[in-house]
């Protein structure tokens, strides 16, 4: 592919989005539209592997995904590869027609978000939140055979101060990410109101008591069998004109926001490791007027390698730079040779 | 017949930690082709690890007697107790040659989501030697799992109301690592860099 913007056009139906899901998948080792890999495996085919060269600065790693059902192979140039590694090697980012979801779904989708781009910033954040998730494995089965006062507590110490630095560092990443975001959304959406985002961690007031608290909350978890805080439970609030935007941004907005946020972590990765990650954009157009998307697509191809899908070759007019494929019935040819 | 034997060999041998039922199963072709004073020897040597090798009654290390070789040694100090997960850990704590006083082996760490809690492991007995002889210093060598500090904090806790000191062996050993893969140098200077609890 190109280094600049990497454009796929064809019809509907033709395999374009299956094409910009291989790439993302092969390096983040997860769909952007469905919740487990081996969905992406054909239907009535036992298997499905993607591969692709990784190239940065002259450093190249060839990376391969094998799905199977229910089974997950991944090597790095050549040899087999363990989750974290693989999915460290490349920075990629996604906006889809599933991104809306991270104004309109639970806050789980916003704090997975604000997760990736503390762990592009922080190798550490990845490998704390396993740490953190084994904990609350341990927890909730604590809470779940009615254990003791004292054992809970012995688990709970070392998951309250883990829990502390992911939201230390999740906050630390909004705090840098927010000015991007705002920029872009200003820039492009300016008649949609103001913009803000507040992180809102459960069950906390006082972040200076952040672990005392938490510890505090224990007798009450073990008698409603639930936990009551920590970083699996915080939310990331998005309002629009004051009010939340779940409740009052309309499709178009809550697509507006999300596009902001991936343009806006995109940067900020960018300027904090001085790599940017590749976009990639399915689907990107669709309600966006020429001018807005004029706009988008200036600052995507500053920016650095994009991957776009559209039907229309209109849409490529005006833009002089850039490799163009031909997706047509599952097939993908080079069309103009950008670069 | 001999389909049999094979089978039930292949089956026993497949629960061992690390080997698949392929593994086993070329365990069991080479017994067959191997001498058969080998597998006599095998078969004995098993054997002898369940019912000759028992475990310190002081301690629970693995030992011939009642009281094992470093309980038994009058040169040890025995007011020191070293807290660990299990015999394997002793090993590589005594090449660093570095603690003089005696162990305590926990046979496991807290873990409720694998169905262990405090009863199955060795506490009750820590708290009882603690309470029943003059100690000066637990010194906790858990491997630094989660698993593992949680159980040093369990404990730490149960033991706060006691007069000993308790520590915890620096960790310059790589969280979530083992201190099976701990080399004598990184060991003595876990040990002697132990913190306060
Ligand atoms: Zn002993």
């Amino acid at each position: 592919m190109g280094s600049g913007i990497n454009w796929f056009v064809g019809n509907n139906g033709q395999g374009k989005t299956s094409v910009l899901e291989a790439a993302y998948a092969l390096l983040t080792s997860r769909s952007f539209r469905a919740s487990t890999l081996s969905e992406m495996i054909c239907h009535g085919h036992p298997r499905c592997q993607m591969e692709g060269s990784l190239e940065r600065n002259g450093d190249k790693a060839w990376m391969a995904l094998h799905l199977e059902q229910g089974r997950t192979r991944r090597r790095l140039s050549g040899k087999p590869c363990d989750t974290l590694t693989y999915v460290s090697q490349a920075k990629i980012l996604a906006f889809t027609r599933h991104s809306v979801a991270l104004v309109e779904g639970g806050p789980e989708e916003r704090r997975r978000f604000l997760d990736r781009v503390a762990a592009h910033l922080e190798n550490q954040h990845l490998a704390n939140l396993g740490r953190y998730r084994r904990y609350k494995q341990q927890l909730q089965q604590c809470l779940g055979n009615g254990s003791d006062l004292a054992l809970y507590q012995s688990f709970k110490h070392g998951w309250a101060a883990l829990s502390e630095q992911l939201v230390t560092r999740r906050q630390a990443a909004l705090k840098s990410l927010m000015p991007f975001v705002l920029d872009y959304f200003a820039e492009w959406f300016p008649d949609v109101g103001a913009l803000t985002f507040q992180y809102r961690t459960r069950n906390v007031s006082d972040l200076g008591q952040y672990q005392k608290r938490l510890l505090s909350l224990s007798a009450r978890e073990l008698l409603q069998k639930r936990m009551l805080g920590g970083a699996h439970l915080d939310e990331l609030e998005i309002s629009l004109g004051g009010q939340d935007a779940r409740k009052v941004a309309s499709a178009g907005q809550m697509r507006a926001v999300a596009m902001a946020l991936v343009f806006g972590a995109r940067a900020l990765i960018h300027k904090t490791t001085g790599i940017a990650p590749i976009l990639v954009l399915d689907d990107a157009d669709a309600e966006l007027d020429r001018t807005r998307w004029s706009k988008v697509m200036a600052v995507a191809e500053e920016a650095g390698q994009t991957l776009v899908s559209t039907s229309e070759y209109a849409i490529i007019r005006g833009f002089e730079r850039g490799t163009v494929f031909k997706v047509d019935t599952g097939t993908v040819r080079l069309e103009r040779d950008g670069g | 017949m001999t389909i049999d034997y094979l089978e039930r060999a292949t089956e026993l041998l497949a629960k061992m930690p690390g080997v698949g039922r392929k593994s086993a199963q070329r365990m069991a072709f080479r017994i067959i082709a191997l001498p058969s004073e080998y597998a006599l020897e095998l078969a004995e040597a098993i054997r002898a690890l369940k019912e000759e090798l028992k475990v310190c009654e002081q301690c629970f290390n693995f030992s011939a007697s009642t009281l094992c070789g470093i309980c038994s040694d009058a040169k040890r100090d025995p007011r020191l107790i070293c807290v660990v997960e299990d015999a394997s850990s002793i090993k590589n704590i005594e090449r660093s040659g570095r603690f003089r006083g005696l162990y305590h082996v926990l046979q496991g760490v807290l873990s409720p989501m694998h169905g262990v809690g405090p009863d199955d492991l060795r506490c009750r007995e820590l708290l009882l030697r603690v309470a029943s002889a003059p100690i000066d210093e637990v010194i906790f060598a858990l491997n630094p799992t989660l698993e593992g500090e949680a159980t040093s904090a369990y404990l730490g806790e149960l033991l706060k109301g006691s007069s000993c000191t308790l520590s915890r062996i620096a960790t310059g050993i790589p969280v979530g690592g083992s201190l099976d893969y701990c080399d004598e140098i990184t060991m003595a200077s876990a040990i002697d860099h132990r913190r306060n609890f």
